[in-house]
């Protein structure tokens, strides 16, 4: 197999490593870019649903209250109107079957459901036969009432749980969207400072002892000999400046 | 000292575990684009940005001393296992920070211990990788670019001579070069042949491949999160027996038995030392279990205590059962092969047998001495006489070894964990075993202990890897004329 032999020419060499310390920092910009987007538009999916569940629980409670309401009126004996307790019946039913679609299956929407359908069953007991029997409305309806508040709130309360983790999901989640971003820049950095030290070593040093030694020979005849690293225009700088030295001295 | 033929060396070995991660890129191509494609990809694209750059300006030097060639084989090492974590942490699971670099240090040091929970929720291209750190490390990076680079004379000399232990120079009975490509030959081809093994046993192609990369390598990464244990088949067992225990033999030694070569197995005093303990550990163990009852019958008991006798010893650390619920008459055989280990010039870590052989033997010959005050007593190993120079570095090296044990187990112990558990993990680690015994037993992993104790096992690791006095020559650089 062939020897891996350095490029040569020194404005190649350079070119060389600018370009890979630029595509380092863009390929790290347009990765954390992407990321950080996929990230964005993730977390705004997450909050949309959440600020979804939170107004649905808020109408779940407030039909519940309303059909509540008409009901009272129904058990008190007072007058009410049919349409009215229709509507209120209507946009009770219509608010939990939307709630139902919305809110993922799981132990606490299950729940809610159940006792829907226990209050909605002691509900129309009330439409179909008035009863003034305080003991039935206190422990049937009074209990299948409070039974529906106390799931509703325990959805909130779960969702807000949920929240929190998806909360926890998505710092971890930012965390690995950054770390390519890190990663690059990292090794954008160790070529930055090996890149440093590879010019330094090749064509600042260089040049410095070419100067200096040119210094010498002038000021004081000190015989041309700086050390020069590498086998590009600078040692065939040195070796011109060498022969430039001895054919003036043959000159002369 | 030349840093800049320091960071070209170093170049060559990035490119290298680049062109590993684009054929773990390729795996997920194949098992169709999974999530491993894009960080593998990147990963190998940011390594051989990183490797390339020094290769640019640096030209070849054909002279590097011993000094440089120390900082290229250490330096080589702990670079690799930094960018072996880039494809860990982009691809993110459970590989924090310091689960990556442990899994990643694990793998190239061919420990095998692991910090994943459910391996099989890993994509098989990142499993791949996974298995590539073990083979890569094996038979160490740096080989692979020797072989590469063609005849450099002094620098394929001075890298390979600091590559390979001290011991393992003897029975290379060949110029470098030669070693170089004997070890490559050996290492591909038991590869090659135990993969085609372990599929006829009924592996598929996946799981044959990887499991003969770190049965080769004496490493113990598995694709399950069983270990060996999910397979169920005994074939797969004896041929995993088999060809970690030949990997465990100096190469040089294989190549000669293999070529009718004289300095073959038979006539090494090493390997049939460590044949023989293995045998001998293998029948005590499997009367411990026996007796014990653990297991139902002798042949059961003889099954597990075979394999599990040559994984540890051999340092590949697979597992077929639960080591927590041996008898401590067993238990306390295992450790000693996790001390003792296999033959040095093999890919296994651990004190080497043939350093236990040495200290034995200069120990009788000691007591001998002692009897004998005038007789000139010498220790031989497969006739050759040994050097006092020698004997005295193997016993000061077995001494700062055990030393390191007792260290780490210390600072493990701080945490809380149990002595067993603390110990085992320190032995382990140093050992390049991989599993250990308590919470980090064989079919348990690294992931209920604390980040800085991670952080400590893999120090071990690398200690144990670069057999202590690669690390330490390099710590004590500057005093270094």
């Amino acid at each position: 197999m062939k020897q891996i032999k350095s490029v040569s020419g020194i404005r190649n060499k350079i070119l060389y490593g600018f370009f890979v310390l630029g595509c380092l920092l863009f390929f790290s910009g347009l990765i954390s870019f992407f990321e950080l987007r996929r990230l964005n538009a993730s977390t705004r999916i997450i909050l949309e649903k959440s600020r979804q569940e939170m107004e649905m629980s808020d109408k779940m409670v407030q039909s519940v209250k309303l059909y509540d309401s008409i009901l009272q009126v129904i058990m008190e004996g007072r007058e009410f109107s049919d349409s009215l307790l229709e509507s209120r019946k209507n946009h009770f039913d219509s608010i939990f079957t939307a709630a139902a679609e919305l809110f993922e299956t799981n132990e606490g929407t299950d729940r809610v459901i159940a006792s829907k359908n226990s209050y909605d069953i002691v509900a129309n007991d009330i439409t179909d036969t008035v009863y003034s029997n305080i003991e039935w409305i206190e422990e049937i309806y009074r209990s299948s009432y409070y039974d529906l508040n106390i799931s509703i709130k325990n959805l909130i309360l779960s969702t807000n749980n949920s929240v929190d983790n998806t909360a926890r999901i998505l710092r971890n989640n930012a965390y690995r969207a950054i770390m390519p971003g890190i990663i690059t820049l990292g090794i954008a950095i160790i070529i930055i400072v090996v890149f440093f030290g590879l010019i330094d070593l090749y064509y600042i040093k260089p040049v410095l002892k070419m100067t200096r030694s040119l210094e010498a020979y002038i000021k004081q005849r000190v015989p041309f000999k700086p050390k020069v690293e590498g086998t590009d225009e600078i040692k065939d700088l040195r070796t011109y400046i060498e022969e430039l030295i001895s054919s003036t001295k043959k000159v002369n | 000292m030349r840093f800049n033929i320091i960071t070209r060396y170093i170049g060559l070995v990035l490119v290298i575990n680049a062109l590993f991660m684009l054929l773990s890129a390729f795996i997920a191509v194949y098992y169709g684009i999974d999530t491993g494609l894009y960080p593998l990809i990147m990963s190998a694209i940011l390594t051989v940005a990183l490797g390339c750059f020094p290769l640019i300006f640096v030209d070849a030097d054909n002279n590097i001393n011993s000094k440089e060639a120390y900082i290229i084989v250490v330096g080589s090492w702990v670079i690799s296992c930094v960018v072996g974590t880039f494809p860990y942490l982009l691809w993110g699971g459970e590989f924090t920070v310091v689960n990556a670099w442990f899994e990643s240090v694990s793998g190239f040091t061919t420990t095998g211990s692991t910090i994943l929970n459910d391996i099989e929720a890993v994509p098989k291209s990142l499993l791949f990788w996974r298995s590539s750190t073990h083979w890569l490390g094996g038979i160490g990076v740096m080989m692979f670019v020797l072989v590469a680079i063609p005849s450099l004379g002094r620098v394929k000399m001075t890298l390979s001579n600091i590559q390979m232990s001290a011991l393992a120079k003897d029975n290379f009975k060949y110029k470098t070069q030669k070693i170089v490509k004997i070890l490559l030959f050996v290492y591909i081809g038991l590869t090659f042949t135990a993969s085609i093994f372990l599929r006829i046993a009924g592996m598929d192609w996946f799981d044959s491949i990887n499991h003969a990369f770190s049965t080769v390598a004496t490493g113990g990464f598995s694709t399950r999160s069983l270990s060996i244990s999910y397979f169920s088949n005994k074939w797969v067992e004896i041929i995993i027996t088999l060809f970690t225990v030949i990997a465990g033999i100096h190469f040089g030694v294989l190549y000669a038995t293999l070529t009718g070569k004289k300095n073959n197995i038979f006539r090494s005093e090493v390997t049939m030392f460590y044949i023989w303990s293995l045998i001998i550990g293998g029948v005590l163990i499997t009367g411990s279990l026996w007796f014990s009852d653990t297991y139902n019958s002798l042949g059961e008991a003889a099954r597990y205590a075979y394999f599990q006798a040559a994984t540890i010893c051999t340092t590949t650390g697979f597992a077929t059962t639960d080591t927590n619920i041996w008898p401590p008459f067993a238990l306390v055989i295992l450790i000693y092969f996790s001390f003792t280990s296999a033959c040095s010039g093999s890919t296994t870590g651990g004190l080497k047998a043939d350093r236990i052989l040495l200290s034995y033997k200069s120990v009788i010959a000691r007591v001998k001495q002692l009897q004998h005050p005038n007789a000139i007593i010498r220790v031989k190993m497969d006739k050759t006489i040994i050097e006092d120079n020698t004997l005295s570095l193997v016993n000061m090296f077995i001494v700062i070894y055990i030393l390191f044990v007792l260290l780490g187990t210390l600072l493990i112990s701080i945490s809380g964990l149990d002595l067993m558990t603390s110990f085992s993990a320190a032995f382990a680690s140093m050992g390049n075993v991989g599993p250990g015994f308590g919470a980090v037993s064989s079919l348990s992993n690294y992931s209920v202990i604390p980040d800085y104790v991670k952080i400590i096992c893999t120090l071990l690791m690398l200690i144990g890897r670069l057999e202590i006095f690669g690390l330490l020559l390099i710590a004590m650089i500057r005093i270094w004329r």
